[in-house]
Parts: C-alpha cells; structure tokens; sequence
C-alpha cells in the first residue's frame, strides 16, 4: 500500500498512490490510518484524486477511521471524482465525511488562519 | 449469445482478475462509464460476499462467475459451494434495508459494513438469489439500452 505524504502547517496530507482500495487491502489501509492518528496526527486530509475503485469494504475501513479520529480530531477527504465519489453519494457517505475537490482546499479549511 | 465463465480461488486477493473482466466487458458492450462501474462494483460485492461469508474467509473454494451476453441484457451469476446466505439477508435482496438511512451526524450509528447487498440492489436491474444442490447462485442482471445487433 502506497502512500505520499506532504505536511503543512498541521495537517497531514496523505495521498493514496495504489488505484483500489478493496477488501483484500482494506484492514491494511485502515492500519495505515491508524498509524498516522498513532504518531499524533489529528488532522489528515485524505487524497483519492488516483484511486479509481473503492468498494464497501474499503468505506468501512475509513468510516472506522473517522470514528478512531473521534470529534478532537479531522480526517476528511478530497479528489475524489467519477466511481470513488459516486461510491461516496451512493452509501450517503458524503454526508459523513467533509469532502473536497483539491488538496489544498481541505488543507485551507482545516489549517488555522495564519499557519498557511 | 455470447457465455462465459471465469473461476477464482476464494482469496480476497483474487476478486480483482473478476472485477477487472467484468469491468473489460462492460466496456466492450458499450456501458457508459457510469453504468460500467456500478455493474464492477456489484460483482465486486457479490464475489467478496461468497468468500467472507459463504466460505468464512478460508481460501481453497472456488467462486465461480458465469457471464451470459444477451441482445438486451447483461447476466452475471456468481456461484459458490458454500453456506447459504440467511433468509433475512435473501429478503433484504429484493425488499431492501434501512443500512443507508442512517444519521449522519450520528457518527457512532454509521455503518462500517452490511452495505454490500444493498449496494447490489440498488445498483443491478435484477437481483435473485437461489441455493440449489449444494449450489448458490446470485444472479445479477443489467439490462442493456443499445440492442446489440450481433447477439
């Protein structure tokens, strides 16, 4: 599972390389997160814009993240475009997650004013 | 008619050879890109299912996936040797389920699962699922807006 990570300010960046993310993979990526919230990361932002599938399984994994994160915490979402964003619509999982077209969008609403 | 059958093994890894072939047929029939990833997804759904409920996640079983290419329809049924799906979850199949009805501001009641036959429902034409024999069958159907001229 392959990651690229940028920071700024206090936010993390993560965007996910691998083009899946299905349930063969799915506990990976939720470990991969876990990590993250591990080393002290309470504010990701999590880029799909190269993921091209996402199936139930792999929803579950980030919804499970999203709850680890808990309300002290962000961990949102952003380019996530054609099957991976109808995926999102379909479940009403949009509704749960914050979601955003680019990177630096979900950075700017999540970096406090002047860190950026 | 054009039919076909592709065996894997019921590894999780393995799903991907099933998702990408129907993927590639869904193209080949002239899906639109919106239609074509539903029917993946589905197959998707339904092939994980087999392996994580029907054989408990162990590998050494086959799923099988027929393909059948009508003038008017796509039907892929996928196949397995193993536990029968519940009543309730047949049911739920044809009726549907309340698994997207949640609050989203509930976060503690979203569901981190149970979203795969629901998924199917809404996203095929036809669902039917019948256990014969020692055999189950899912059927999903996908009916096709271009009549294909050589069918």
């Amino acid at each position: 599972m392959r990651f690229e990570e940028n920071t700024v300010g206090d936010v993390l960046v993560a965007k996910m390389l691998d083009k899946r993310i299905a349930a063969d993979v799915a506990p990976r990526f939720k470990a991969h997160l876990a990590e993250y919230m591990k080393l002290g990361n309470r504010s990701i932002v999590l880029d799909l814009g190269e993921v091209g599938f996402i199936d139930s399984s792999g929803l579950g994994a980030l919804v499970s993240s999203l709850k680890s994160m808990g309300k002290d915490g962000d961990l949102v979402v952003c380019g996530a475009t054609g099957a991976v964003a109808s995926m999102f619509k379909l479940t009403r999982m949009d509704k749960v997650f914050r979601m955003f077209g680019s990177a630096d969008e979900a950075v700017r609403a999540l970096a406090p004013v002047g860190q950026i | 008619m054009s039919r076909f059958r592709i065996t894997i093994d019921s590894n999780l890894t393995e799903v991907c050879l099933v998702s990408r072939a129907v993927r590639g047929i869904c193209d080949c029939l002239g899906l639109d890109a919106v239609q074509a990833s539903s029917v993946e997804l589905c197959t998707v759904e339904a092939v994980t299912n087999v392996i994580k409920h029907s054989y408990l996640g162990a590998p050494g079983h086959q799923v099988s996936l027929e393909v059948s290419i009508k003038q008017d329809r796509l039907e892929l049924d996928v196949r397995d040797q193993g536990v029968t799906m519940p009543e309730k979850n047949v049911k739920q199949l044809s009726s549907g389920s309340s698994v997207f009805e949640f609050d989203p501001a509930d976060l503690d009641h979203v569901p981190e699962g149970g979203m795969g036959l629901e998924i199917i429902r809404q996203g095929m034409d036809k669902a039917s699922y019948s256990s014969n024999a020692g055999t189950n069958s899912l059927k999903l159907t996908k009916f096709l807006k271009l009549t294909r001229s050589h069918a």
